[in-house]
């Protein structure tokens, strides 16, 4: 076998293995994993920050955005009132939204005013993504404000990205202490939700009536069921049904 | 300490001793009061075990010496009160102080006085205490402060922490840990405790005597749990990293709320109820974490192969937990898996060591979507 020879089979050889490579990546299960909920301290530890004090105070600089917030929030954790001005500091000076808005929930958890303003302000701020604004509303909402009410409307309403729609039915049904209309309103928006374009919005909007527990809404719930062309949303809406404790007829 | 006097004209002069009977270095602050009460002049000073440092009055008034925030004495400062606190650690605090007047209104005499600052035990805080599995509690060796009448944590000074029984809690100084659920004696001793003394057993030291507390500890399990809140995941959130995915995080409280069950561990167990997902995509109801209650955190998945935490933040909240129910993939497993959808449910029970706290269903579905013409699958999760 000459070189040249040799060396067209070895390609050859090297390409088949390339490609059974790819197809394997492509049809591997072991692609598809779970994933793990993980405490501040750990997310920062495997990203090798020390949790002591001072290297959680230099941590509020660190390069990486979510260090950033990691450590801000641990200091939050921590009830370490000594980082207040550290951590409003970090605040004012944040560029990335995610970021800022964490950061922000960090500073309110300890109390400081400005936290809970830089919350109130990213939940009805246009211009950071719809998503950010509801994890403001998220927060808030942990911490007892119920001050967003028509922002999270308003992203359920006009958001264009789902995960945002999605976020926003989380929230709607923990708001407390409502207006009749204001109760109506939420429930008039979650339930104009079981037509969205997407299933898995649809779906959060089944969930949130459940959340709600607002019977006026099963009727209209089933409706949606009836005339729902996904078979799995319809099926996890039929299960929504008998969890409010409606008997399903369809 | 608080608001003795001192004084400085041409005929008295004040000389202040702040001293440490501790066996740990301490930082005192001290703050002199002037104007009638109205302004301060604020010293700190770092104290070694059996050590004083002095301050002269006069000295600070007529050399203009600055304190630590850059204020000095008028000139024609005469008099005022001070106070004495503990900076640095407040369990450390041995302090005595002592005063000299100078008085020379009729020829030179001096006058001044030293006490110390001991302790009177009054036993554990709480007396009776309760912890969760696994969890740790604090449990305060408790004193009054003679000088002031405080009741303040001793625990430094009670350098022995023993529980009756060490299979049910252990102790360490200030805090005992659940082992086991049961009931036993919690226990502290000390022979060096530093006690407020009477006539010549007034200090410059204080006498120390021997001291042991005593009380109760309890270590209990959360009953029953409740199923708080379900936040969504959309995979619009990891898109175009992953084309399957994502699900909820699962806000679990653990009752009754009566109880405080920050630490406590609990842990999960799986069972497959039923699977209509191609067994290639593996076993979707396995896992056996295990959660601390009372800690926050933050999902997180594999993208790309890395570890990337994802959605908004979960703060620590008091008895409640965190669960994630997620799976997440690269490829859209429905397309490549030739299926429109497929449903796996769950059952998980969350136990506090063998006590069964709380039954869930967990229902994995997964449907077909689109992301800006992508084909992907979607994860939902629903709860009960």
């Amino acid at each position: 076998m000459s070189l040249n020879m040799l060396a067209v089979r070895i390609r050859k050889f090297s390409t088949a293995l390339a490609l059974v490579g790819i197809i394997a990546i492509a049809a591997d299960p072991q692609e598809a994993s779970q994933g793990r909920f993980s405490t501040f301290r750990k997310l920062l530890q495997e990203r090798n920050v020390q949790l002591t004090e001072v290297s959680l105070l230099a941590a509020l600089q660190n390069p990486d955005p979510h260090i950033r917030y990691l450590a801000a929030l641990v200091l939050a954790e921590d009830r370490s009132q000594d980082a207040v001005p550290a951590i409003a500091n970090a605040l004012a000076v944040e560029k990335v939204p995610e970021t800022r808005v964490n950061i922000a929930l960090a500073l309110a958890q300890l109390g400081d005013e400005k936290g809970l303003a830089a919350l109130q302000e990213d939940c009805g701020d246009p211009i950071i993504p719809a998503h950010l604004r509801m994890y403001a509303v998220k927060y808030l909402l942990d911490l007892h404000k119920d001050g967003c009410l028509s922002e999270a409307a308003d992203v359920l309403r006009s958001a264009t990205d789902s995960a945002s729609r999605i976020l926003a039915l989380s929230q709607l049904p923990r708001f407390r202490h409502l207006s009749a209309n204001d109760s109506d309103g939420i429930t008039n928006a979650v339930c104009a939700s079981l037509k969205d374009r997407d299933p898995s919005v649809r779906i959060a909007a089944s969930h949130a009536i459940v959340a709600l527990g607002d019977v006026h809404a099963v009727p209209r719930l089933r409706a949606a069921a009836a005339a729902e062309p996904e078979e799995a949303v319809r099926l996890i809406m039929h299960a929504d049904l008998q969890r409010l404790g409606q008997k399903d007829t369809h | 300490m608080e608001g003795t006097q001192w004084r400085v004209d041409s005929n008295h002069n004040s000389i202040m001793a702040v001293g440490n009977g501790g066996a740990k270095p301490v930082t005192a602050g001290i703050t002199l009061f002037y104007d009638q009460g109205t302004k301060q002049y604020r010293m700190e000073k770092r104290i070694e075990p059996d050590s004083q440092v002095w301050v002269n009055f006069a000295d600070l008034i007529q050399n203009r010496i600055p304190d630590k925030d850059g204020n000095v004495f008028p000139e024609d400062t005469k008099s005022g009160t001070y106070s004495i606190q503990v900076i640095s650690h407040p369990l450390q605090a041995v302090l005595y102080e002592g005063k000299v007047i100078t008085d020379k209104t009729y020829g030179h005499a001096t006058y001044g006085c030293i006490i110390c600052c001991g302790y009177d035990s009054t036993g554990f805080d709480p007396l009776t205490a309760y912890t969760g599995l696994d969890a740790t509690t604090g449990v305060s060796a408790m004193g009054t402060n003679t000088c002031t009448n405080i009741s303040q944590s001793i625990d430094d000074f009670f350098p022995t922490w023993w529980p009756s029984n060490a299979s049910i809690f252990t102790m360490a100084v200030g805090s005992m840990t659940g082992v086991s659920v049961g009931t036993g004696n919690t226990n502290a001793s000390t022979t060096t405790l530093p006690v407020g003394g009477e006539g010549i057993d007034r200090p410059p030291h204080c006498p120390q005597r021997p001291a042991v507390d005593q009380g109760m500890g309890n270590v209990q399990c959360p009953s029953s749990d409740a199923l708080n809140d379900l936040t969504a995941l959309s995979i619009t959130l990891l898109f175009p990293g992953l084309e399957t995915g994502i699900g909820a995080v699962a806000t679990i409280e653990v009752l009754p709320d009566t109880g405080d069950w920050n630490g406590s561990q609990i842990q999960e167990t799986l069972t497959t109820a039923s699977n209509s997902c191609p067994a290639s995509w593996g076993n979707l109801c396995q896992g056996s974490s295990t959660f601390t209650v009372g800690d926050g955190g933050q999902a997180q998945v594999l993208v790309n192969g890395k570890e990337t935490p994802v959605g908004p933040v979960f703060e620590d909240e008091d008895n409640v937990f965190y669960d994630q129910h997620t799976l997440v993939s690269n490829v859209s497993l429905l397309d490549s898996s030739g299926i429109n959808s497929c449903t796996a449910v769950c059952t998980q029970t969350y136990s506090c060591g063998i006590t069964p706290v709380g039954t869930h269903t967990i229902t994995y579905s997964f449907i077909k979507a689109q992301i800006n013409g992508t084909h992907v699958t979607s994860t939902e999760v629903s709860e009960q």
